[in-house]
């Protein structure tokens, strides 16, 4: 039997209202999707106003092209595969902006001194969003969405090289940070 | 001393004072053994005894001996050889350089090993706080979404369906428009009807009827005493006979429109469907006679005489296909040509060698014999009509030029360069999803081609046999949708050296009559590929995009071709391709793992007959 989500309509209900294009299947869908997506949304951006502009990028893209899932694999897993692609963009936009400046934003704030184990998710998420574009995208990818490296590199437009390096800043820079909130 | 004690004193030395015990036997052993002993001690005290000379001797010879062999060896040394010391001394070189060496060794493991010690607890710990991580937006953002996203979504998802099955109607309208543009199927709707004979011999006597259009209409239905039916009866309104000069008579491709007519016997003509013949059908080597009032199967007819005309009603299809079957030819048919021609209801084939005498009286023989005999069926009644009759393979072998006989029925090599042009479709889902950048991007229609060189055997005028080598070029094009519009961000271009080998199948004869005979051919056999390049224009980079693609693949081809034939030794060939291959190693690729390739082109060969 298929799992429902919300008001007792499932998935398979609601994906195909969204594609007839009816307003309370997106919003369904919407309301179900959007606290998971807009959690990765704020993982990739470097502060919530960004994030909320992916999280609305995603959702049209989304809602545009639903139609062309083609019921292979999880949904959740395509919605969310959109939401990281247009994080990417949103990183690509950046740097394309801002330059390479990967260790300009790595500054160190001491907020309190507690160990990693005790941060809570904000704090956390503070951490992430305090790295440069670059480090914050491919750590994301790697550590917390499980790409490989290779795959960070075709979507990135990188070398697989330097996504290995730049997790290990990233990661350094992260380990640096979190011995700051020690002190 | 007390006096008591004195009394205890007497009191034991009375008692002892007899007393007497007698000693142990070993006592006694013990006495004399010690007695013995000591006379054996005695009498040995002073022994003395001179040893053997012998034994002076050998002592004094040990002592000799061994003194020798200690004063020869006192002075002894020899050098040991010279390897030895190289030996001791590179030994303890070697460890003494060791020693020095790793003395004061240290080596700082590589970076990532503390990092990865370290990094692992952190990424665990991101990892998971994140894996489940989630928050609610502010509710504005629905708003924003709810506005950019449009309503007629719908619409808008099917057209892109729909836009691929218009592209589709595209291309067949334009191949249909240049079919009908050419001239290839004018006239088809009653089938292709060619008149060719084996041994090249024409007829010198065989004339064209003359072409006779009548206005009829309609007047009422009456009933066919022959077929038993109902029926439209037809009136002659007008009569008109249009006689022209004409060439020559090379064939009778078409006959489209047969009717019934009737007329009254004032003029004396029975016209019993006869058909009526798009003039430019027909040409004859000699000017023809005028138009005789008679028909060749007029004692098939059956006559319905009304108060006003006189009708002949089609005759039923069992009266007249027997006197059909009787015609002899007398116009020097040859007997062992390969003519055959199809009945019209019953696609039976009828063999003209095996017809026999026929009404001779009503056979024109100076008339085209093929032209009689689809009167003939076409007055065969309500069984037939122009749409049912089909000639079988195309052929009535029949025709007056032995130049498009030669050309036609060519058999021998001939040799072709070609080049095709080719809407392509590389089929990579995982280049594909690689190339996704802001969401899954979709195939989009690209175009490439190919040229080459090939051998071909023609096996027999309708058969044949050809291998090709072709370097193609696939191209493929992806979009992507973003909110703002559409936008091609990605393409990819493959090289294959391609080797299809195919079977030619002659399927009709078009034109013939003409200076350049034509002919039609359907196209079928197997591809071979191999890459021989890839690349791909992103903004993703690739390391080696070759790997990406189907390095070797086995498809099939389907074709359709139209052969003009310029001069006996060369003809043009243009027709439409259609391809689509997989992984040679894994065919259900096409299938599984959306992995293939495809092209549909329109292609053009110059073939030239190296055979005589």
């Amino acid at each position: 039997m298929a799992e429902v989500l919300v008001y007792g309509l499932t998935e398979k209900e609601i994906i195909a209202g969204c594609i007839a294009g009816r307003r309370d299947s997106q919003e369904m869908f919407y309301k179900f999707y959007s606290p998971k997506m807009f959690g990765i949304c704020l993982r990739y951006a470097n502060d919530y106003h960004s994030a909320e502009d992916i999280l609305q990028e995603g959702f049209i893209k989304v809602f545009n092209n639903i139609s062309k899932f083609r019921g292979e694999g999880s949904f959740e897993g395509w919605v969310k595969r959109i939401f990281i692609n247009t994080a990417i963009e949103y990183y690509r936009k950046a740097v394309n902006h801002n330059g390479h400046s990967e260790l300009d934003r790595a500054s160190f704030q001491h907020i309190n001194e507690v160990a990693v184990e005790n941060l809570a998710t904000q704090d956390l998420l503070k951490l992430i969003q305090k790295l440069s574009p670059g480090y914050q995208t491919v750590f994301n990818m790697y550590v917390i969405d499980g790409f490989a490296h290779k795959e960070i590199a075709v979507k990135l437009g990188i070398s697989e090289g330097t996504s290995k390096s730049q997790l290990a800043r990233a990661r350094a820079i992260l380990q640096k940070m979190i011995q700051g909130y020690r002190r | 001393m007390s006096i008591e004690q004195n009394h205890i004193d007497k009191l034991f030395q009375d008692a002892f004072a007899n007393f007497d015990a007698k000693p142990s036997s070993n006592v006694w052993k013990g006495i004399i053994t010690d007695a013995f002993d000591q006379n054996f001690r005695d009498s040995f005290s002073e022994f003395n005894e001179e040893p053997s000379p012998l034994v002076w001797t050998a002592i004094a010879a040990e002592y000799d001996f061994d003194i020798n062999v200690q004063e020869s060896f006192d002075e002894f040394g020899v050098n040991p050889p010279p390897r030895m010391w190289k030996a001791i001394s590179s030994q303890m070189a070697f460890d003494e350089s060791l020693n020095d060496a790793f003395q004061d060794y240290e080596v700082n493991p590589a970076p990532e090993v503390w990092e990865n010690i370290t990094s692992e607890a952190v990424d665990s710990r991101f990892k998971s706080v994140f894996s489940k991580f989630e928050t609610e937006p502010r509710e504005e953002n629905w708003e924003k979404i709810r506005r950019a996203v449009p309503v007629n979504l719908f619409l808008r998802n099917s057209l892109n369906q729909l836009s691929k099955i218009a592209a589709i109607l595209v291309v067949g309208l334009f191949l249909a428009f240049l079919v009908n543009y050419s001239g290839l199927f004018s006239g088809t709707n009653s089938g292709s009807l060619e008149i060719a004979n084996s041994n090249n011999t024409i007829p010198s006597d065989i004339k064209s009827p003359p072409v006779k259009l009548e206005v009829v209409q309609p007047v009422h239905k009456e009933i066919n005493s022959v077929a038993g039916i109902e029926e439209d009866v037809d009136e002659i309104v007008g009569t008109s006979i249009i006689e022209e000069d004409v060439d020559e008579i090379v064939s009778v491709d078409i006959i489209d429109n047969w009717s019934t007519k009737t007329s009254n016997t004032n003029n004396n003509t029975i016209h019993a469907n006869i058909a009526s013949y798009p003039k430019d059908k027909f040409v004859s080597p000699i000017t023809p006679t005028i138009v005789q009032q008679s028909t060749i199967h007029s004692s098939a007819l059956a006559v319905v005489e009304t108060s006003e005309v006189k009708t002949a009603i089609k005759p039923s299809i069992s009266k007249v296909v027997p006197q059909i079957e009787k015609i002899k030819v007398l116009d020097k048919l040859p007997s062992k040509e390969d003519v055959q021609l199809a009945s019209a209801n019953n696609n039976q084939l009828i063999d003209v060698n095996q017809l026999v005498a026929y009404d001779v009286n009503s056979v024109k023989s100076k008339h085209n014999p093929a032209n009689y005999l689809l009167t003939s069926l076409a007055g065969a009644g309500s069984d037939i009509d122009a749409e049912m009759v089909k000639v079988k393979n195309s052929l009535v072998s029949r025709t007056d030029s032995k130049r498009a006989l030669k050309m036609l029925n060519y058999r021998g090599v001939y040799v072709m360069v070609s080049g095709q042009y080719s809407n392509t479709w590389v089929i990579n889902d995982d280049v594909k999803s690689k190339l996704s950048g802001l969401v899954q991007a979709d195939y989009m229609m690209d175009f490439g081609g190919s040229f080459g060189a090939g051998l071909g055997i023609q096996i027999s005028p309708r058969f044949g046999l050809e291998a090709q080598w072709n370097y193609s070029k696939l191209n493929q094009r992806y979009r992507e949708l973003i909110p703002e519009g559409f936008y091609i961000n990605s393409e990819t271009s493959l090289t294959y050296s391609s080797f299809p080998v195919l079977a030619r199948v002659q399927v009709t004869r078009v034109k013939n009559n003409r200076p350049n005979p034509m002919t039609s051919s359907l196209v079928l056999g197997m591809q071979y590929r191999y890459l021989r390049s890839a690349s791909i224009k992103s903004e993703v980079e690739f390391s080696d995009p070759k790997e990406l693609f189907l390095s070797q693949e086995l498809g099939v081809v389907l074709g359709w071709d139209y052969s003009m034939h310029l001069n006996p030794n060369t003809f043009l060939t243009i027709g439409a391709r259609a391809g689509v291959g997989a992984d040679i190693h894994n065919l259900s690729s096409l299938s599984s793992e959306s992995n293939y390739n495809a092209e549909f082109g329109l292609r053009m060969a110059v073939n030239y007959k190296i055979s005589r």
